[in-house]
């Protein structure tokens, strides 16, 4: 564990995202204006001492919005990817575990959400649900819980082959102990790599959604929504774009960065685990 | 004109790795005659192949190599990467254990045979082409036409393993190093691998045969050394050696084969990381002393040598 | 062997088919509010009671459900996706024009991408661990976290304002390849970040293989050993690459033609959506959804094809 800290990458990785966090966290206290207050007189201003990032076409701070923006990205990112590993997890070791018809029936169900291309599904399923940042979430949660699934499931029939596992079937374990006391302890290494892969691709792609105006609502300060807004404006303030954007790519940067690391540390057959850039 | 073709002089090969520094050879002195069939004995992880690939120059590379190896004449521990290249495959080459993974699953066999040939016998595609046909008859690879365009999955393991002599002797090397030609190979497949040795080394090819089996080392060669522990420990001619092993070790090993009784050596293999003081196999010696905390100097007896301090 | 494989794939297809048509049929059921009058919605907003009543009957909307199901399925099958009243026109007639459309995008999209990919990915492996791979390697990893729609804009202002040398947007009626270009090169840089870390990675596991050994043991220059003997080994898998990236060039052109205006199926899913299309969004989803799993078989198969061993000795 220490081992893995003293990793450069994993470390660097940390740090950002700590910092991201605790700026999402403490936007409240750290943003030097209201993300409502609208000051018409300066709107479009570009980035100076008063607005570091500039101002928007409302006279918002971008700064104070950007910070704010982190809360709506960050925790669309870990909420989608907590739920869909608590249920592509469940489905995976069970399929990995039981076999047979089971197995069957979930690879395929598996397969017919992993044949709908990613962004396709989402954007299907935030059509007919309706915009909104709950919907949002479960359209993402829809394509991201394939991959956990995949992820549980490989490694699971991984671990089910070991000596280990099967003394403790020979002594009479029931299926339930055996994996939750075996089988989940040692998937937890690539389950953890797709996480953080996964948090980065969740922001990507629900910064696009917001982006195409089908994500958040409109008002929400999100990094998205404000590379949205500050279309129009792209060739006479590119500030407005050109900071979300910047933290959007820094964010999941560091997600990838630290998945990235991870992988490479608990090296072996994780070599598997490709990035896949799904969105 | 001197006989000798191989002269190793004082070679060591170190490799860190995480778990500590592993001298695998330790001061290798010996040397190989024209045409000579020269076998290098001893138990699986004892450095023997690490020699072998000192010899060719095809270390890893955080391995650090000392001495001096002379081929020929000429000494080829020193030359450039480049000028090694027109030596390997050419004067001395190598045949490696499993065929399967030492040749290429994506180029075809005849290619990959004639590759020798056109690299340092300056011949062309069609002369290579003809010249590998012939060598696919000589090895028994027929017919050799429609074998030579195949790929090696569609070899069988013996045929594939004659295909690999054939890639090794096709530019006419004069010495082959040979590593473990026999590991996990059964008795008539032994036999098959010696008859095609032979028949190279009937051409007047050397060879450098690296084994840990005793009896296929004593059907090919005329002379053996044995390694252990990343040194050699003795070297002589065969009949003398099998008539009477000098070095404790030998003894144990020709002891230890199933002819013999099938006597185990007693105590662990040593760590080649942390190696005993001393003589490095005094602690499973039935014959240990004091003296033996020291290093044993190298013995010349009616020429043999021995590195023991019982001879000395 | 191979039929017996292939075989056993196809018949994997089928249940996966049903339930992405399933699926797809069950979006509109999701929505809220009646079908029939979303389907029926015209443009304005508003629908013709009588109207919907008899698209309800003539549709067999007050069928089971499941009958709804085989009917549509029926119709689907001979691509008969419907009638769009809010675009007024064949569903399917716009999904098929709109595919060739994001087809174009994406073969200039994958060469772009494999032109950046593979010399970048071999250099890579061959340099490993020394800075030029860091930094390749760096490199990669930016491409895949940079949202796509700000990396357009970037090149849009660079591109097309500060140097003018590419239009910012548009479709050129779909044959001038300066609109093609800047998407293109969007939708191939996030490719090729992808891309170049299965080529490195391959190479690498190429150059450590026993048979790169044998062939230095047999004096043959470091040049000949990459060409012949390592890149070709190394490639193989540049075709799962391939089919891999269609996935990633698919998502892209979502938001990618949207901001360049191409008229691509990415463009007219979005387009649907914003204006309530709703059989418009169930038909492409479908349509995309049924080429994305045909071609990731087609690709599944000719990478076993190209793997002979794979061939002769197959367990899935």
């Amino acid at each position: 564990m220490i081992k893995l800290l003293k990793n450069r990458q994993i470390a660097l990785s940390l740090i950002i995202l700590g910092g991201l966090i605790f700026m999402a966290i403490f936007a409240g206290f750290l943003a030097p204006y209201d993300y409502t207050e609208k000051d018409l007189q300066n709107r479009l201003q570009p980035p100076s001492s008063n607005h570091l990032f500039g101002t928007d076409n409302l006279g918002r701070d971008i700064l104070t919005m950007v910070m704010y923006g982190a809360q709506a990205s960050l925790l669309v990112g870990f909420a989608v990817v907590s739920i869909s590993l608590a249920i592509g997890v469940t489905l995976g070791v069970l399929a990995g575990y039981y076999g047979g018809w089971l197995d069957e029936i979930i690879m395929r169900l598996t397969d017919s959400f992993l044949a709908f291309p990613s962004m396709f599904l989402a954007l299907a399923i935030t059509a007919f649900l309706g915009q909104g940042m709950e919907n949002m979430m479960l359209a993402l949660i829809a394509v991201e819980w394939t991959v956990f699934a995949r992820v549980a499931r490989g490694s699971t029939l991984d671990v089910k082959t070991k000596g280990y596992v099967r003394a403790s079937r020979w002594i009479g374990a029931s299926n339930a102990y055996v994996m939750i006391k075996h089988v989940l302890p040692n998937i937890i290494s690539p389950v953890l790599i797709m996480a953080s892969l996964g948090i980065g691709n969740v922001i990507l792609a629900a910064a696009g959604l917001s982006f195409l105006g089908l994500g958040v609502q409109p008002s929400t300060p999100e990094w998205g929504a404000m590379l949205n807004a500050g279309r129009t404006y792209f060739t006479t303030a590119p500030w407005l774009m050109l900071f979300p954007g910047l933290f959007i790519m820094i964010t999941v940067l560091a997600f990838n960065y630290f998945g990235d690391g991870l992988r490479d540390a608990l090296d072996q057959k994780m070599k598997n685990i490709e990035l896949e850039g799904r969105f | 004109m001197s006989d000798v073709l191989l002269k190793v002089s004082d070679v060591s090969v170190i490799i860190p790795t995480e778990q500590g520094t592993v001298h695998a050879v330790d001061n290798a002195t010996f040397s190989i005659n024209k045409h000579e069939v020269f076998s290098l004995i001893g138990e699986s992880g004892s450095g023997k192949s690490i020699l072998g690939q000192a010899i060719m120059r095809l270390l890893p590379l955080n391995a650090m190599f000392s001495g001096k190896v002379e081929l020929g004449g000429m000494e080829i521990s020193a030359l450039s990467e480049k000028e090694m290249q027109k030596v390997r495959g050419k004067i001395v080459s190598s045949i490696a254990q499993n065929p399967y993974l030492a040749m290429n699953p994506g180029i075809r066999v005849g290619t990959q045979v004639a590759e020798p040939m056109q690299a340092h016998l300056g011949m062309s595609k069609e002369d290579a082409k003809s010249r590998t046909c012939q060598a696919l008859k000589y090895f028994d690879i027929i017919p050799p036409e429609v074998r030579e365009r195949e790929y090696p999955f569609q070899y069988s393991g013996g045929m594939l393993q004659r295909a690999m002599v054939a890639m090794g002797t096709a530019a006419n090397p004069e010495l082959i190093i040979a590593d473990e030609p026999t590991k996990g190979v059964d008795v008539l497949k032994k036999r098959n691998i010696a008859a095609i040795f032979q028949k190279v080394a009937s051409k007047g090819c050397a060879f450098l045969l690296i084994t840990h089996d005793v009896g296929f080392a004593r059907a090919m060669s005329d002379r053996i050394a044995v390694n252990y522990c990343g040194q050699i420990i003795e070297i002589a001619e065969k009949e003398p050696f099998f008539k009477e092993p000098l070095h404790p070790y030998s003894q144990a090993l020709l002891d230890a084969v199933p002819e013999r009784g099938m006597h185990p050596i007693p105590g662990p293999s040593p760590s080649m990381i942390e190696m005993p003081e001393g003589c490095r196999f005094h602690p499973r010696c039935p014959n240990k002393a004091d003296r033996c905390l020291k290093n044993p100097p190298v013995v010349e007896i009616n020429g043999r040598c021995v590195r023991c301090w019982m001879y000395a | 062997m191979l039929n017996e494989y292939f075989i056993r794939r196809v018949l994997y297809l089928v249940p996966v088919l049903i339930f992405i048509s399933f699926m797809s049929f069950s979006l509109i059921y999701i929505a809220p509010g009646d079908p029939a009058e979303i389907m029926m919605t015209s443009p304005s907003g508003g629908y013709d009671e009588a109207a919907v009543e008899a698209f309800r009957i003539a549709h067999g909307l007050d069928q089971p459900f499941y009958i709804q199901y085989l009917n549509w399925i029926k119709n689907a099958a001979v691509g008969d996706f419907g009638y769009s009243y809010m675009s007024e026109q064949s569903v399917f007639e716009t999904v098929l024009n709109a595919f060739e459309n994001t087809l174009k995008l994406s073969v200039l999209a994958l060469a772009i991408a494999l032109i950046i990919a593979i010399p970048l990915g071999v250099v890579s492996a061959l340099k490993h661990n020394t800075i030029v791979d860091d930094a390749c390697r760096f490199g990669a990893l930016l491409g895949v976290s940079i949202p796509n729609f700000w990396q357009a804009y970037l090149m849009i202002i660079f591109f097309s304002v500060i140097v003018h040398w590419l239009p910012a947007s548009g479709f050129g009626h779909g044959t001038d390849i300066s609109y093609m270009i800047l998407p293109a090169a969007v939708l191939g840089t996030g490719s090729a970040a992808v891309m170049m870390r299965m080529i490195r990675s391959s190479m690498l596991d190429v150059m450590g293989k026993e048979y790169i050994q044998t062939a230095r043991g047999k004096g043959l220059s470091e040049k000949i050993i990459i060409i012949r003997h390592a890149l070709k080994n190394a490639l193989v898998p540049v075709i799962t690459v391939i089919g891999l990236s269609i996935g990633f060039l698919l998502n892209g052109s979502v938001v990618v033609e949207t901001i360049f205006g191409w008229s691509g199926i990415g463009n007219l899913v979005v387009d649907s959506i914003l204006s309530h299309d709703y059989m418009m969004v169930q038909g492409s989803v479908l349509f995309v959804a049924v080429i994305f799993l045909l071609i990731n078989f087609f690709v599944d198969l000719v990478y076993v094809w190209a793997n002979p061993e794979i061939r002769y000795d197959k367990t899935s």
